[in-house]
């Protein structure tokens, strides 16, 4: 029994994330209200630092801690994209804030502790502490969506939220419980060597599994226990909500896909059948559903959870191929929908409540407001998956990894079901560039240098995965440890 | 009269069933919570049994079952605090009244 | 603990579980719920003793029903004007949820009647776990404790932020 060998250098991006969000924490109360927003550009030059320390530990695919904390192309991949959600979000919010008179500081540290929740949940095959990174991520998120504290609908977001979360949180636990009853072990790697070498895998083993699938489908928001995510994603603060569906959602797969696709989900039977009927159900039920939204951030709510169903596909088909090309998805994915609620917060922000969320709003922006109104063109097609954007290389690779396993029943549902959602996204579109605007005309406020920046980010990033994919292609083999 | 670990296995799965139930049907958000809470001692008595009869000698599940006392009480500190924001905000804490938006 | 008594004690900790248990989610009076989800949580820790478990069980005293269940108390007196009695406790989901919760705890029955358990018996159980659990948190586990801090100091802080006044 000694103190196990630490490696300071793998650790250093979350680290350094968590380093920040104390810090700006403790200068929170130290600075007047007028002068809150330093706290946001400290935020964001940590997690800039952080993504340079993610940069440079990529390859190491090395472990500390005895193997409680992974340091491989998968878990710095994902940090990756973690961390420039966070920054993204941070950019959307500082004006947000000071428009919506709800400048506290204390909302940037709790963007970075959830940040570092989803860098300790990519980062480890230990269910205890991809239980305790979940719990940092949902707690921070609990608390960001219900921000808006005078808003009615940001504190219904937050209730609804939390109660349904913590009610998954059960749900999750009891599952990792089981499966440690039957193995004797929280780590992933023991779990399948102490499942494999058994003839008939116990009922006890599909019980626990299916348990942490409904734990962790409430966190994706998968059919059926998408329930929450309508009202938290309507609810929200407008930055929160574009954050909650681009990092959680992520961090939540990577350890989906870490458990079940390269962990014990194929010695486990009955799993793959699970995962088909739910990614299909979520997939169908999230566009359908979407078709009929006034609000665009209950659109983008439902396209969400369509976009889970994709997502699942790859754990369906299982292998390392489809989750690479999951990695890239959820890269694709997240800075396309960062972009489009960087337009929606801003269009929020021009009224002091949130009047301004119906799709209604966006008549003839594109006519007043060229620049935003092509950028969120791109993230609407980008969503709908044309090329050459980010999301129809997203789709392609995922596609063709569950296609290349035989996969053609799934894959004609999902092309089907990218077909539908074209419907919803460009419609959209279609009032921002055809509709004359009718009435009061809505007053979007002037596009501030911060958002500018990291709007631009996002429309080259966009359109540079979806142009150029063979630099994130070397991705597609993004090597994952804990495995067998 | 030997108490094996089926016994502890089905207490624990009846104390996660009543916390489902109350979980399900509960209109206070503090009741809603309590059943909860009901729902992680269901866990954790699982952790200890399975600790008790399956790695007696390391003390993985009783580790993890403190690690989820912890995260109880944390959850339930946000909890009741947004319990209490909704009842400043909406003068009530039944989850069915507050419907701005339909669910 | 004396074996001959052992399996009394924990029918009788069972029974006060699964009785008070039903008490929370079925009363009227949500502060005399609070009051059974303390008695609920107590015999809890009186089934860990029964399972070996003396450090948990302490836990389970100390930090449930000294921490969550007053915190439990205190949000019901705050919203004591709404929370009174003669006001409807339960919503119209009752029939379904019977159905629910039932298959539920059956399927879970069924797989433990099923499930081939790996037990060990050939091991000696400890005496004292508090040194073994202390040591082992400082060493095999310090990453989860170092992760659970950051789960409390998250939790503490957006609590204030929440529940301030402006």
């Amino acid at each position: 029994m000694s103190f196990p060998n630490v490696d300071f250098a793998l650790l250093s991006p979350s680290l350094i994330v968590c380093i920040t969000a104390l810090l700006t924490m403790l200068l929170v109360p130290f600075l007047g209200e007028k002068r809150q927003v330093v706290v946001a550009h400290l935020s964001w030059i940590g997690l800039s630092i952080a993504l340079f320390a993610v940069s440079q530990q990529i390859g190491k695919n090395a472990t500390t801690f005895g193997g409680m904390f992974l340091g491989d192309d998968f878990s710095q991949f994902f940090s990756g994209i973690f961390i420039v959600a966070a920054m993204l979000t941070i950019f959307t919010s500082i004006d947000y804030l000071r428009r919506k008179e709800n400048e506290h500081g204390e909302y940037y540290p709790l963007i970075l502790f959830a940040t570092y929740g989803m860098m300790v949940m990519a980062s480890s095959s230990n269910l205890l502490v991809i239980f305790l990174g979940l719990e940092i991520m949902s707690v921070s998120l609990y608390v960001l969506a219900g921000f808006a504290r005078t808003e009615l609908k940001s504190t219904e977001a937050a209730i609804k939220y939390f109660l349904l979360g913590a009610f998954a949180t059960g749900f999750t636990v009891f599952g990792i419980a089981f499966v440690y009853g039957v193995t004797g072990t929280f780590d992933v790697a023991g779990i399948i060597n102490a499942a494999f070498g058994q003839s008939n895998v116990d009922t006890f083993l599909i019980i626990g599994s299916a348990l942490l699938l409904i734990g962790f489908g409430f966190k994706v928001a998968a059919v059926p226990f998408h329930m929450w995510a309508p009202d938290a994603y309507e609810g929200a603060p407008s930055p929160i909500t574009g954050f909650m569906s681009a990092g959680p959602k992520a961090a939540a797969f990577a350890a989906m896909l870490r458990i079940f696709s390269v962990g014990f989900g194929s010695t486990v039977p009955h799993l793959q059948t699970l995962f088909w009927i739910v990614a299909v159900a979520t997939m169908t039920v999230g566009n359908i559903i979407a078709l009929r939204q006034n609000n665009i951030k209950r659109m983008l709510a439902f396209s969400s959870i369509a976009h889970a169903g994709y997502i699942l596909i790859a754990l369906v088909v299982g292998t390392g191929e489809a989750s690479s090309a999951a990695a890239l998805y959820l890269l694709a994915y997240a800075l396309t929908n960062l972009g489009a609620f960087m337009v929606i917060a801003l269009v929020d922000s021009g009224a002091k409540h949130d009047e301004f969320t119906s799709i209604d709003t966006y008549t003839g922006l594109a006519r007043k407001r060229p620049f935003l109104g092509l950028a969120l063109t791109l993230f609407m097609l980008s969503l709908a998956g044309f090329p050459p954007t980010a999301g129809f290389m997203g789709k392609f690779v995922l596609f063709k990894a569950a296609v290349s396993q035989g996969f053609y029943v799934l894959i004609v549902i999902a092309v089907l079901n990218s077909l539908v959602s074209v419907f919803y996204y460009l419609r959209v579109v279609v009032k921002m560039f055809m509709t004359e605007p009718d009435g009061q005309p809505v007053e979007v406020p002037a596009v501030p240098v911060f958002l500018m920046v990291a709007l631009a980010f996002a429309v080259a990033a966009v359109l540079l995965i979806g142009v150029y994919p063979q630099g994130w292609f070397n991705f597609a083999g993004l090597s994952i440890l804990g495995a067998n | 009269m030997e108490i094996s670990l089926a016994h502890y296995l089905a207490l624990a799965a009846i104390l996660l069933g009543i916390g489902m139930f109350g979980v399900l049907t509960r209109r206070n958000a503090v009741g809603i919570l309590m059943s909860i809470e009901l729902m992680f001692n269901a866990v954790n008595i699982n952790l200890v049994a399975f600790n008790r009869y399956v790695t007696p000698a390391d003390f993985t599940g009783q580790i993890f079952s403190i690690f989820v006392i912890v995260v109880a009480a944390a959850e339930a500190t946000v909890g009741l605090a947004i319990v209490l924001l909704i009842y400043r905000n909406f003068r009530d804490i039944f989850v069915d009244n507050i419907n701005l938006m339909k669910w | 603990m004396d074996s001959a008594i052992a399996p009394y004690l924990f029918y009788l900790f069972s029974f006060v579980v699964v009785v008070s248990g039903l008490l929370v989610v079925t009363l009227r009076d949500i502060f005399h719920c609070a009051l059974f989800l303390i008695l609920c949580l107590f015999s809890v820790a009186g089934i860990y003793v029964l399972l070996g478990a003396d450090f948990i069980a302490a836990v389970q005293v100390l930090l449930y029903v000294g921490a969550i269940a007053v915190l439990m108390i205190f949000a019901i007196m705050l919203t004591a004007k709404v929370s009174g009695i003669g006001i409807k406790q339960q919503n119209e989901q009752v029939p379904i949820a019977i159905i629910t919760t039932v298959a539920f705890v059956a399927i879970a029955l069924y797989g433990l009647g099923k499930t081939i358990w790996n037990i060990k018996t050939d091991v000696a159980i400890p005496d004292n776990t508090t040194m073994a659990i202390g040591k082992l948190l400082m060493t095999t586990y310090v990453v989860p404790f170092e992760i659970v801090s950051v789960v409390l100091l998250a939790a503490l802080i957006g609590a204030i932020v929440i529940a301030r006044r402006n």
